[in-house]
């Protein structure tokens, strides 16, 4: 067991360099542009380029540059270039409404996608099972892009139920924090539950099959019983490394835009509006730390899993 | 070959016999596997009718020309900010002095402006819609192809060769895979859009629809690559593979034309599944400004410009969202029913559980 955390964390390290290497080359190999030029506007004259250079390291060579980089990062003195504000206290101030967002969706998602995945798996072949289907490959198909200019427009515009989007801390004012919230976590659950619940139907379905429930059967439990301590129980072990890779996943994709279309001002609208400006030391700082808790969690997921399951640590699925 | 489903025995209620033999065309010779999974899909009505909408919809996306030539007259980034439409003896104005655009005319005026238009710039957008589409369609069919190309390749070199060519491959795919993959694929659209891409003998320019289909092929490869090498892996041991190393065929033939004709099933329902997942990918990028650049329309541009008048034409955004959502939605469909029909051992599997009656389940 300590042998696979040990080869899993150094797995963890490795990553991490490559995916700041690839963030480095991403911006400073294969654009075909000049970032002072880019900083100095379209008609500066050279000299500024040349001092905005000098001043920024842009003139030294790609290696040095990219040490430079990652000093910065791990003594955050990473930097956006206009204005100059620190990255990490931008992406300090902008967590609290990225993890309300995605946490609170995670919550609605993981119950109604295990509800409904639970419900069509228990009556498989029904028409009930039927409506669930459609509705979850509906739930996968709706882009989020969809879903909050409706919502936005039916009970934002329209009826003044829920306040246009915007952040307001939990600490503040714990009901509107609920209020501002609801529309956010809806959009950004509903991809997911159509996802869980089509996911732990068809490994409810597998599970059936195993000879254990066939046994359970045998010694005269009862349905209910074998369905939630056996099948539902055994086919919950995927849906934790599911979770724990989507959970990160969605935090650097979908909740950017769904960041975006509410205007909460979380880490991943922080990014979008960087990348916008082409300001090289934020994405470069929230890619990072962003990668860190995706590999992270990952890893965790993993070592939680080898211990669950020996064959994970004894065999050739340790992967990483 | 039209045959009557109902003239012969289902497979799927046969649920004593897994494998009931195969069913005889009129000649008496075995029909092909192809030609069951043709009638298997047939019969799953759902796949079929979502299969005809996603045909109405790429060919309403090329009817573009025709409807901007013809109807509309006018094209996809053509301003009319300042004109006025005569409609009976009424007169309306593209634009409001207060840069309202004007809403749906349907037919009023003759198919100009029929969903109204699109901004202050008081574009078709109907036209830009139909025009979108292609951009939208384009980028997802394009991609698709080049990863399952992509994937194809890397499965196959570290499924049969294995060694360190696998851990190479691999590691590179487990990489991406941790990658916060739509971050980077953000910057990098909007730092190539600036500047456009200048790599060895590649040279594209800041605008080009290169740039996303490139882009989203890339991070899109570790998701079908990683199954596929899987299935390699498992196949390169069986006997069908050994027979024809014995008999001298070299890697590449037998990568070829032993391992890859196996790998078809999957390969197809990745395919389709893939359009879907990268035309959302697309919107996404575009949606923020680094996908499709302006003056093109993609879906995902449209959304864009139609969220900031969402108050008073939300129709704007609402349309090409739900466009999106069809056409992902019949990819989606299609794939499943894809699967369905392709694999009938999932089918098996999912219809072998004691005493269920025949759950149409895909397993995902």
């Amino acid at each position: 067991m300590a042998r696979f955390i040990v080869r899993r964390l150094v797995g963890m390290v490795a990553v991490l360099f490559a995916v700041s290497v690839i963030v480095f080359m991403v911006f400073n190999v294969l654009p075909n542009t000049n970032p002072a030029q880019l900083l100095a506007g379209k008609n500066a004259n050279p000299v500024l380029v040349k001092s905005i250079e000098e001043e920024w390291g842009f003139d030294e060579p790609l290696p040095v540059q990219y040490v430079e980089m990652m000093k910065k990062v791990f003594t955050g003195e990473l930097t956006s270039y206009k204005p100059r504000i620190p990255v990490d206290e931008q992406i300090a101030q902008g967590i609290p409404a990225t993890f309300s967002l995605t946490i609170g969706a995670a919550v609605i998602w993981l119950f109604f996608g295990l509800l409904l995945g639970y419900l069509s798996a228990i009556r498989a072949g029904s028409w009930l099972d039927k409506l669930l289907t459609g509705v979850a490959v509906a739930g996968i198909s709706i882009p989020v892009f969809l879903i909050a200019p409706v919502l936005l427009y039916f009970l934002t515009y329209k009826n003044q139920i829920f306040p246009n989007g915007q952040y307001v801390s939990l600490s503040e004012d714990p009901w509107e924090w609920v209020q501002h919230l609801i529309l956010p976590w809806v959009t950004l659950a509903i991809l997911s539950i159509g996802f869980y619940s089509r996911v732990l139907r068809s490994n409810m379905l597998d599970v059936m099959n195993e000879d254990y429930v066939r046994t359970a059967r045998a010694k005269g439990l009862s349905e209910r019983r074998v369905m939630t301590r056996h099948v539902l129980r055994n086919s919950l072990i995927p849906i934790v490394t599911l979770f724990g890779l989507d959970f990160g996943a969605t935090i650097a994709g979908t909740a950017i835009i769904t960041e975006v279309l509410y205007s909460l001002n979380g880490v991943g609208a922080y990014a979008a509006e960087a990348a916008l400006k082409f300001e090289m030391p934020p994405i470069i700082g929230v890619t990072l730390y962003g990668a860190f808790f995706v590999v992270f969690v990952n890893a965790v997921v993993d070592i939680a899993y080898a211990y669950l399951d020996p064959r994970v640590r004894l065999g050739e699925q340790a992967t990483g | 070959m039209a045959i009557d489903p109902h003239s012969e025995p289902a497979i799927e209620e046969g649920g004593a016999a897994p494998f009931p033999p195969p069913p005889k065309g009129e000649s008496g010779r075995e029909r092909g596997p192809w030609y069951l999974a043709y009638r298997r899909f047939r019969r799953n009505r759902p796949a079929v009718a979502f299969l005809i909408l996603f045909f109405l919809i790429v060919v309403f996306v090329l009817a573009a020309p025709l409807w901007a030539d013809h109807v509309a007259h006018t094209g996809p980034n053509q301003s009319h900010t300042l004109e006025r439409l005569h409609v009976g003896s009424e007169v309306r104005e593209v634009v409001t002095p207060e840069g309202k655009p004007i809403g749906p005319q349907w037919f009023e005026a003759g198919g100009k402006f029929f969903l109204g238009a699109d901004s202050r710039l008081g574009r078709d957008e109907m036209v830009r819609l139909m025009y979108g589409g292609q951009t939208s369609l384009l980028v997802g069919i394009g991609s698709a192809l080049i990863t399952t190309f992509a994937a194809i390749v890397l499965g196959l070199l570290a499924g049969y060769y294995r060694g360190w060519v696998d851990t190479v491959i691999a590691r590179t795919l487990d990489v991406l895979w941790s990658l916060p993959v739509f971050l980077i694929a953000l910057a990098l659209g909007i730092s190539l859009a600036l500047g456009g891409l200048k790599l060895g003998p590649i040279e594209l320019e800041g605008g080009s629809l290169w740039i996303p289909i490139l882009i989203i092929s890339v991070f899109t490869v570790p998701y079908i690559a990683r199954p596929i090498r899987g299935e390699v892996l498992t196949l390169t041991e069986k006997e069908f593979v050994e027979a024809a190393v014995a008999q001298g065929a070299g890697p590449l033939r037998v990568m070829f034309s032993e391992i890859l004709p196996n790998l078809a099933s999957t390969v197809i329902v990745f395919f389709t599944l893939t359009i879907a997942n990268n035309m959302l990918f697309e919107a996404g990028l575009s949606f923020l400004g680094a996908g499709v650049q302006p003056p093109n329309s993609s879906w995902g541009t449209m959304i864009t410009v139609g969220e900031e008048l969402l108050n008073t034409q939300p129709l704007l955004a609402i349309i090409p969202g739900t466009m999106i959502l069809l056409t992902v939605l019949s990819l989606n469909i299609v794939g499943d029913g894809l699967r369905d029909a392709l694999d009938p051992r999932a089918k098996v599997r999912l219809e072998a559980h004691a005493g269920m009656v025949e759950p149409k389940g895909s397993a995902v």
